[in-house]
């Protein structure tokens, strides 16, 4: 499953900047997340992919950028 | 040894030569860098050479935390890599509470701060606690206390994520010319910021300033303020620049420490500028680890934690009310920015409001800076009355410091695709001659700088 549009949706809904990052460009240092704004993204990677993400994995380390994001989503089954 | 003196780059061009000597064979390799770690630990006391043992410790709780599935277990393995870790990093700093004023006491003898082994030491354990996809523990014992004890970054950072920076050191290292050229860069720039205009600014304005401000009209305390910003990031970026040009000519890339962090909109970009490996390692190994429910209360935990936060890592610096303060101020104003951000969803910034928010936040910075450097918070208060108290002579301020304040400022602002493009430019020079400019301008600089070289700030910490 193609999940890098989707991802960018979510992004897009909750970052301040609409930038679509490079797979490996950090979310964090670009600024386009911060702490705060990593809650409102995973609810709606939560929202988006029907998947349910546990509040223990919510950091940016796990975040940080589009590839980790696509292989965390792997890893829940999307 | 300080990494801008003479005699620092006598011996890394020692370890360099023997480094690539034995390039071709991981263990000769190794073995060239664990003899520098240990001559430069030793450089700084006999004491500092127990630090290996610290470090096995580390290793092997790495290698029980591999083994390990009983979360009890896990958890005794990490509670004593954290009890040896911030023994190293609080005892040094409880010391210096104690026998503070005292001379000839035997704190002569912790010349070198511990802080950035600690944190890179403990990214090694809480990384396999947590299971990171990156963290795997390593079996080989030398490249872990290679990596672990890696001298260009035990004085002052940046703090490196161990497990990636494992990897890099067991893979074959590679040195292309562009590389070569643009290390020798980093280090010819990391020498001028430091000795040229940190020290300069440190020995002909700050220090004065702040020793007796009472001396200096407003103008010229708010004028140290600003020297202070400027002496404070010239300072650790120089050294930061001098130890990714080292790093870089080992065949090592090391994280970037600052972009630019007096150009930023709000104080949370200027954390993103700012000693950036520190704040990202507060983020993940610190915030992160406190309680919060952030779904059910996601403005009040973001506050509360990032407020804590940023106070633990004020009393890192030292456990006075200056460093408390400062921290305070900085996790307020994270909170307060993200409240403002929360409010304006989706509205960008206009060109003056993005101008506004520079100089707001550079003077909110230089606000904090003050109790920073502040020998005691009556001090501090005395620096604030000093600029407010509407005194305008500036026959204090000559024009050479003058000038290199205008001058840091200028460099502070230029494009850092300038650095990429002078890289290449370097690149192109026959590396024999790269080396020698090099030198030369080691021996310039010494001359021109004249007093030597002042301890690096961070280097206390």
């Amino acid at each position: 499953m193609e999940k890098r549009p989707g991802i960018i949706k979510v992004l897009h809904s909750v970052a301040d900047s609409d930038l679509t990052p490079g797979d490996d460009e950090s979310l964090f240092t670009s600024g386009m997340l911060d702490s705060f704004a990593l809650t409102d993204f995973v609810v709606g990677l939560e929202e988006e992919f029907s998947v349910k993400i546990p509040d223990s994995d919510m950091t940016a380390r796990k975040f940080d950028t589009v590839r980790k994001i696509e292989e965390y989503l792997a890893g829940k089954g999307v | 040894m300080q990494l801008s003196t003479p005699s620092f780059f006598v011996f890394f061009l020692v370890a360099w030569l023997a480094y690539w000597s034995a390039a071709k064979f991981r263990g000769a390799r190794l073995a060239v860098l664990l003899v520098a770690n240990g001559f430069f630990l030793a450089k700084f006391g006999p004491l500092y050479l127990l630090l290996p043992v610290a470090a096995s410790i580390d290793f092997l709780v790495g290698l029980g935390l591999a083994r390990s599935e009983g979360s009890a277990r896990r958890r005794l393995l990490l509670g004593v890599s954290l009890a040896v870790n911030l023994a190293l990093l609080l005892a040094p700093k409880v010391m210096a509470l104690r026998h503070a004023g005292r001379t000839g006491s035997w704190m002569a003898l912790l010349t070198l701060s511990l802080s950035f082994y600690c944190f890179q030491s403990l990214t090694y354990t809480i990384d396999l606690y947590r299971r990171d996809d990156d963290a795997v523990a390593t079996r080989n014992y030398w490249a872990y206390l290679g990596a672990a004890l890696f001298f260009p970054v035990l004085v002052a950072g940046p703090i490196l994520r161990l497990h990636g920076f494992l990897k890099q050191l067991l893979a074959p290292p590679t040195l292309s010319e562009s590389q070569a050229g643009r290390a020798l860069l980093l280090i010819g720039i990391g020498l001028i910021k430091k000795l040229l205009i940190a020290d300069f600014l440190g020995q002909n304005l700050v220090g004065r300033v702040f020793d007796t401000p009472t001396l200096y009209s407003g103008a010229e305390v708010l004028a140290g303020v600003y020297g202070y910003a400027l002496q404070l990031f010239f300072d650790f970026s120089g050294y930061t620049d001098i130890a990714l040009g080292v790093g870089l000519l080992l065949g090592l890339r090391l994280p970037e420490n600052f972009r630019q962090p007096y150009l930023s909109v709000n104080v949370m970009e200027f954390w993103r500028r700012w000693h950036i490996s520190f704040s990202e390692w507060l983020r993940d190994y610190l915030m992160d680890s406190l309680p919060q429910r952030r779904r059910e209360f996601p403005l009040l935990s973001y506050s509360y934690t990032v407020i804590l936060t940023m106070m633990l890592g004020g009393l890192w610096h030292g456990l006075s009310w200056t460093f408390l303060i400062w921290g305070a101020l900085h996790g307020v104003a994270l909170a307060v920015v993200r409240i403002w951000k929360q409010r304006r969803k989706g509205k960008k910034p206009t060109a003056w409001g993005k101008v506004a928010g520079t100089l707001a936040t550079f003077h909110f910075v230089c606000f904090t800076w003050i109790f920073f450097n502040a020998s005691s918070v009556g001090n501090a208060v005395e620096l604030l009355q000093r600029i407010g108290s509407n005194t305008w002579t500036v026959g204090n301020l000559t024009l050479p410091v003058v000038a290199v304040m205008v001058l840091g400022a200028v460099a502070h602002c230029l494009p850092l695709r300038w650095l990429d493009r002078s890289s290449e430019l370097m690149g192109r020079v026959p590396f024999w001659l790269q080396g020698a400019a090099l030198a030369g301008l080691v021996v310039l600089i010494q001359t021109l700088s004249g007093r030597g070289s002042a301890p690096f700030v961070y280097g206390s910490f």
